[in-house]
C-alpha cells in the first residue's frame, strides 16, 4: 500500500511536469534568478528638445511645422556583446515599434558585461523576402500577434515583396498656422539599406536584476538635409530617385537613435 | 479511483495473476496513465491537423503544380476560398470583391482597359485572368510579389482597389460566426493570416485551364479538335517569322519573362518591371502574359489600351516603336489577311473555361 502510495504521488508529480514545448513567439519573461538578468529595452520618441507624441506639430528650421501620424520601425537581432567579444542574441528576435510603446522585454541571459549591443534597424536579409527570395512574410504567421504578422499600419509592401524597415507618414505646415499643406509617405525598406547600430554600453548586469537600456529616437534628425517642399513621397522602390531618397531618410532615422544605459534617477 | 483499481486487482487475481505482480502492473500502470495525462499533445494542436484529405491536381501535360507544403489543397478550402472571392467584406467600404475585377465570365478579367476600385478609384493596370496562376513564379505584372498568398495583401491594401488594411479585413472575417465555423472546417485553426491567404491562394490554384480545343490537338492527338484554319495559325504561331512561341512557350503559353514589347515611347506612368528592381534596362518590360482564354479577356497589355487581338496581331507586325528595352523578339513580319485569320482562330482555340470546374463546389 504504501509503495501504491509513493508510486502515485511520483505519478502525479509527472501531470505537474508538461510535455509541451513553448511556442516560439513568447516572451517568457522569465523571473531573474540570481544568475540571471532580464534586459529590456525602454523606447524613448523625441523631436529635438522635445517629447514627441504623434499628430502634433513641430518646429522645422525656416519656420515650418511637421506633424507625424506614423513613425513605426523594426527591430530585429539585438544582440548584447561582452568585452570577449562573445554575442548573446536577444528574444524576442523582432520587435515592431511605435510612439508610446511601453517597453520590450527579453528572455532571461547570464549576467556578466554588457560592452555593446548591436541590432539592426529593419528586418535582417536572411528573413525579408525581396524579388522572390525566401524568407519570411505576414501570411506565414498563424498568430496575428507577431511582430512578423500584418500591422495595421502595414509594415509589408502590398504591391511588392519584403518588409518595410521604417514607416513615417505625416504632414507638413510651411507656413506656421497649423494647418497642413501636403501629406508626406516615406516608406523606407529593401535589404541594402538595413541600417545597423552597435553602440557602447560599457555596463556590469547584475544577477537578480532587470538590465534596462534606453532606445531614444530624435525624430528632428530625419530632416536633416531634407527639402520637405520636394521630398514628399518615397516608397524606396520605383525609381533611382525613389531610392536615393529614401536612403538619406533611413540614415537619417537611424542617426537619430541613441542608446544608453537606463538612469532611474533620469526619470 | 484507488479503490476502483483495488476491485480490478481482485477481479484479475481469480483469473490466474499472483497478487503481488497483479499490484506491481497495477501500479506501473498507474503510473503510465499519469504520465500519458501529462504528455498528450494538447488539443487546441490536435486540432490544427484534423483536416480532410488533400485534392491533387495533376495535369498530365503540364509541369507539376507547385503547391507548399504546409498548404495543401483541399475541397473545403477551396470553396471557402472561392466565398471569400467574392464577398465584398474584404474591401474597405465593403463594396469590392476580388471577383469585382476577375469576374468567371469573363475568364477572371473585368472586360475594361484598367479596373475601378473602391469609391471609382482607377488601378493603373488592366485586370489579369487568374487562370493557372499556380505556376506563377512572381506575382503582378512586374513580378513584384513573390506567393500567391502574399499577394493577398496586394489589392485587399491597394489606395485605389480594397483600400482596407489586411489586419481591418481580417478581423472582419474573424468576427462572423459563419466564417468562424468554416475556418474550423477548413483548417481545424481560426482566422489567421495564414488561414486567411491560404483560403483565397488555394481557391486560386484551382482555377486550371488545360482542356482547349488546342490542348486535344497538339497534345492528346485529336486532329479534328482544331479547324484546318486553327492548325494553320498554330504553325504561324510557332513559326520562326513571328517567333510567338519564343515567349508564350507551351504548355502554359507564358515563359514568365519580362519583356519590353515596343508599346509606347515612354513608360512614366507604369515603368513595369523597373518599378521593383530600379534597373533602367527593366523600364518598360512587363511580364508575359498567358494567352490562355485570350479571347475572352479583351482589352490587352499592361494598360488595356489595345483593344481587340487583330490590333494587338497589328502591333507585333509591326515591330513596335523601336523602344531601346525592346525584346529582340519584337522585329516586325508580314501576314496576310488569311493569315492572320488563321492567327485569331489558332487563340481562339486556347479556350477553356470548364477544367476548372471539376474542382468547384
Amino acid at each position: 500500500m504504501k509503495k501504491i502510495a509513493f508510486l502515485g504521488l511520483f505519478a502525479l508529480s509527472t501531470l505537474l511536469i508538461s510535455c509541451e514545448e513553448d511556442d516560439n513567439n513568447t516572451n517568457n519573461n522569465q523571473e531573474p534568478t540570481d544568475t540571471k538578468v532580464t534586459p529590456k529595452f525602454m523606447y524613448d520618441y523625441n523631436f529635438g528638445a522635445d517629447d514627441f507624441q504623434l499628430d502634433q506639430y513641430y518646429a522645422l528650421d525656416g519656420g515650418a511645422q511637421v506633424s507625424f501620424s506614423l513613425a513605426s520601425f523594426y527591430i530585429s537581432q539585438p544582440t548584447l556583446v561582452d568585452d570577449n567579444d562573445v554575442e548573446t542574441p536577444l528574444t524576442p528576435e523582432y520587435i515592431i515599434v511605435r510612439p508610446g510603446d511601453g517597453p520590450t522585454s527579453f528572455d532571461a541571459i547570464e549576467s556578466g558585461h554588457a560592452h555593446r549591443l548591436k541590432f539592426n534597424v529593419g528586418i535582417d536579409a536572411a528573413t525579408n523576402t525581396e524579388n522572390g527570395a525566401s524568407g519570411v512574410q505576414p501570411s506565414d504567421f498563424t498568430d496575428p500577434n507577431h511582430p512578423l504578422a500584418p500591422q495595421p499600419e502595414g509594415m509589408y509592401w502590398s504591391w511588392a515583396s519584403g518588409y518595410i524597415f521604417v514607416k513615417l507618414e505625416g504632414a507638413y505646415d510651411y507656413d506656421g498656422d497649423s494647418q497642413a499643406d501636403t501629406t508626406f509617405k516615406y516608406h523606407l525598406g529593401v535589404n541594402d539599406l538595413l541600417q545597423v547600430k552597435d553602440v557602447m554600453l560599457h555596463s556590469d548586469m547584475a544577477g537578480g536584476e532587470d538590465f534596462e537600456v534606453d532606445i531614444k529616437l530624435d525624430l528632428k534628425e530625419v530632416f536633416t538635409n531634407l527639402d520637405i517642399n520636394t521630398e514628399v513621397l518615397t516608397m524606396t522602390m520605383g525609381g533611382p530617385e525613389n531610392k536615393a531618397l529614401a536612403t538619406k531618410i533611413i540614415q537619417n532615422f537611424a542617426n537619430g537613435i541613441s542608446v544608453e544605459k537606463h538612469d532611474h534617477g533620469s526619470n | 479511483m484507488v479503490s476502483r483499481l483495488r476491485n480490478m486487482i481482485t477481479a484479475v487475481t481469480k483469473y490466474g495473476l499472483p497478487k503481488s505482480k497483479i499490484k506491481k502492473l497495477g501500479s506501473l500502470a498507474l503510473l503510465s496513465f499519469f504520465v500519458f495525462l501529462a504528455c498528450t499533445p494538447n488539443q487546441d494542436q490536435q486540432k490544427s491537423t484534423a483536416v480532410e484529405q488533400p485534392v491533387s491536381i495533376a495535369i498530365p501535360h503540364f509541369p507539376e503544380m507547385p503547391v507548399p507544403e504546409n498548404r495543401p489543397i483541399t475541397k473545403k478550402r477551396i470553396a471557402l476560398g472561392k466565398k471569400l472571392f467574392n464577398d465584398p467584406i474584404l474591401s474597405k467600404n465593403q463594396d469590392i470583391s476580388c471577383a469585382s475585377c476577375h469576374l468567371s465570365a469573363k475568364a477572371f478579367t473585368d472586360g475594361r482597359n484598367v479596373s475601378t476600385g473602391t469609391e471609382g478609384r482607377q488601378t493603373l493596370r488592366n485586370s489579369p485572368t487568374l487562370f493557372n496562376l499556380a505556376w506563377q513564379p512572381y506575382l503582378f505584372m512586374d513580378g513584384g510579389n513573390p506567393t500567391l498568398e502574399s499577394q493577398v495583401f496586394g489589392p485587399i491594401e491597394e489606395h485605389t482597389e480594397m483600400d482596407n488594411p489586411f489586419t481591418e479585413a481580417m478581423a472582419r472575417v474573424a468576427a462572423s460566426a459563419e466564417y468562424q465555423r468554416l475556418f474550423k472546417e477548413a483548417f481545424g485553426d481560426d482566422v489567421n493570416p495564414f488561414t486567411l491567404t491560404t483560403a483565397l491562394s488555394t481557391f486560386e490554384r484551382s482555377l486550371v485551364s488545360y482542356n482547349s480545343p488546342f490542348d486535344q490537338f497538339y497534345y492528346y492527338g485529336d486532329s479534328s479538335a482544331l479547324s484546318p484554319s486553327a492548325q494553320r495559325g498554330l504553325q504561324l504561331f510557332t513559326s520562326e517569322a513571328l517567333a510567338c512561341e519564343s515567349c508564350h512557350s507551351f504548355p502554359l503559353t507564358t515563359n514568365f519573362s519580362f519583356e519590353n514589347i515596343g508599346l509606347k515611347t515612354h513608360y512614366q506612368t507604369d515603368s513595369g518591371r523597373a518599378r521593383v528592381t530600379q534597373v533602367a534596362a527593366d523600364h518598360g518590360k512587363f511580364k508575359v502574359p498567358t494567352l490562355r482564354n485570350i479571347t475572352l479577356t479583351a482589352p490587352y497589355m499592361h494598360d488595356g489600351s489595345v483593344e481587340t487581338l487583330p490590333e494587338v496581331i497589328d502591333h507585333f507586325a509591326a515591330g513596335g516603336v523601336a523602344h531601346p528595352n525592346q525584346s529582340n523578339q519584337v522585329k516586325g513580319f508580314t501576314i496576310t489577311p488569311q493569315q492572320k485569320e488563321d492567327l485569331l482562330a489558332f487563340l481562339a482555340s486556347l479556350t477553356d473555361t470548364n477544367s476548372y470546374q471539376q474542382y468547384q463546389d
